[in-house]
């Protein structure tokens, strides 16, 4: 029952605002085409959304490796940047440490792992200060097909 | 009337006319065209008819089924139901009276303007968003292309559609149930999305209307025939009038928190934010496929919408004291959609999870192969679509120019 069905690598360019979403938005495409429970859907897109703005705006680059399997859906977000210095507090809705200019453009408000932990069913963050964070979601998928 | 299959459309290629340029390729807000053998043609499944490829066709390939004056014959008693923005047009100094006098001259005994179900649309959408229990925002129903277009690309949203009859249908269906057995109930259409919409109704079982008439075939005729016969004209009040613009809804439902959009590629772009949830709490979208609103609808002879939009307002002040001939009261049977508005099947690469993971990775294969230029090339709109066509066996890797 834990066939990987499909699996995807998107990668991301730090400080890219301008395609900034792009991938997660090409997750989103790609469940919808395969009929996947559309709440399932917006779940993994929003999760998945946050996890590339974090690369964005923290790190130099990174990658969204999506995988679908049939009762399941996993992200895998993975970065060579900064680390997180303390992830309990960084999960804490609000707590950020993104410099002005970035919150001037509406970033870094401190709610993107928070957003993360709400939408997936399970979260797994490892991150090693100065060599990177790998942030692991799943989210269920209730009917295996539409 | 000919039978009509599920997935009728109205907008038809003129074989001998296109050029196989790439034009409407690049602005199908759903992919639905491909260039094959230097000759367009339209994906049934995917088209919603917005027109967009008319619009921007420089050779006049494309055109739109439609009924003429002909199909007048076949009934005794004749009613027309015209959109507001039918009278945004420049009729050659012509008063809207002499208008209407001419429309009788052509075979109609009765008028009414659209605009009247509009008015009970807008009294009703607002008591639902006031009181009702509704998923905001909800998505105005006004346009058709909009409705296709959610059937199409947003299938996970069309529970935001709002559960109200369209104002066209609120109308026909009420005049309809006052007409006796040899009357005919026609529908001047400003756009094939709207022909479309009659021919091939969403949300209702059967469309209230006998016949639809292209705008620009009654416009023709009514400069061309030069005499004026009596009848009965049934206009609305200011707000009916306002449907036919963008910012009608939002202006009449202030103030109910209303975004009004006009321009389908820009509805596009709003409803994916709307997916990810990245709008502000809103009440009512207001989306229109036309620039402008109806005013930019392609079945005007008037092609430049900022024109109508201005004559449509002056019109709208005009009305300004206009009380509307039939009340929501009189309308109340049928302001509500009876049946479920589903998605379209083409959306799914598969009913099955399984084979269509197998079919996306495919299309992920042949699309590494691709440059990702989306050059139009090879008679798909982007280099993913041209890797889905492969996927399918519809077309073949060696269709890029770059291969």
């Amino acid at each position: 029952m834990n066939d990987l069905l499909y699996s995807h690598t998107y990668q991301i360019q730090g400080r890219d605002f301008e395609h900034g979403g792009e991938a997660s938005s090409d997750i989103k495409e790609a469940l919808k085409r395969m009929g996947i429970n559309p709440q399932v859907i917006k779940r993994t897109a929003i999760a998945s959304y946050e996890a590339e703005m974090n690369i964005i705006v923290y790190t130099e680059k990174g990658e969204l490796l999506l995988e679908v399997y049939p009762k399941m859906i996993r992200v895998t977000a993975t970065d060579r940047g900064p680390g997180i210095e303390d992830v309990e507090l960084a999960m804490k809705e609000g707590y950020s440490t993104a410099p002005p200019e970035i919150r001037e453009m509406g970033f870094g408000s401190g709610m993107g792992l928070p957003n993360i932990k709400k939408n997936a069913d399970r979260l797994l963050i490892e991150s090693h200060p100065g060599k990177g964070t790998k942030v692991i979601f799943e989210i269920d998928i209730p009917n295996a097909s539409v | 009337m000919p039978a009509f299959n599920l997935y009728f459309h109205s907008l038809r290629i003129k074989e001998d006319v296109c050029k196989g340029c790439t034009h409407c390729l690049r602005n199908c807000p759903t992919e639905a065209i491909r260039v094959r053998n230097r000759l367009a043609q339209i994906k049934d499944l995917k088209c919603i008819d917005c027109g967009d490829c008319v619009r921007f066709c420089p050779w006049g390939a494309n055109e739109v089924l439609t009924d003429d004056l002909s199909v007048l014959s076949h009934y005794e008693y004749r009613v027309l139901v015209i959109p507001p923005a039918f009278l945004s047009l420049d009729f050659l100094g012509l008063s809207t009276s002499e208008v209407m006098g001419r429309i009788f001259a052509l075979g109609f005994q009765e008028v009414y303007e659209e605009g009247i179900g509009e008015e009970a649309y807008l009294e009703e959408t607002r008591r639902i968003l006031t009181k009702g229990n509704v998923k905001k925002p909800l998505i105005s129903v006004a346009c058709p292309a909009v409705i296709r277009l959610m059937q199409v690309r947003f299938p996970d949203l069309l529970s935001h559609l709002s559960p109200l009859n369209t104002p066209r249908d609120i109308l026909g269906a009420t005049v309809r149930r006052k007409l006796g057995k040899n009357s005919g109930l026609f529908y001047l259409a400003p756009c094939p999305a709207k022909i479309t919409a009659i021919r091939n109704p969403q949300g209702i079982e059967k469309s209230p209307y006998d016949g639809v008439i292209a705008a620009n075939i009654l416009y023709r005729e009514i400069l061309r025939v030069n005499e004026t016969t009596s009848g009965k004209v049934h206009l609305s009040g200011p707000s009916g009038v306002a449907i036919g613009r963008i910012g009608g809804e939002k202006e009449f439902l202030s103030p109910l928190r209303v975004l009004a959009i006009d321009g389908i590629t820009n509805v596009v772009r709003f409803l994916k934010e709307l997916e990810m949830e990245k709008v502000p709490a809103l009440d009512l979208i207001e989306g229109r496929s036309c620039p402008n609103g109806c005013v930019g609808g392609i079945l005007l002879p008037e092609r430049d919408s900022f024109l109508n939009l201005y004559r449509l307002e002056q019109e709208e002040r005009k009305r300004e004291n206009a009380i509307s001939p039939l009340s929501r009261e009189d309308m109340a049977d049928f302001l509500y959609l009876t049946m479920p508005i589903q998605p379209r099947p083409q959306y799914f690469l598969s009913e099955n999870m399984e084979a269509a993971a197998k079919l996306l990775k495919m299309i992920d294969k042949f699309y590494e192969k691709l440059p990702k230029i989306d050059c139009g090339s090879c008679g798909a709109p982007t280099c993913r679509a041209l890797a889905e066509d492969v996927a399918k066996g519809e077309a073949s890797l060696e269709d890029c120019i770059f291969l």
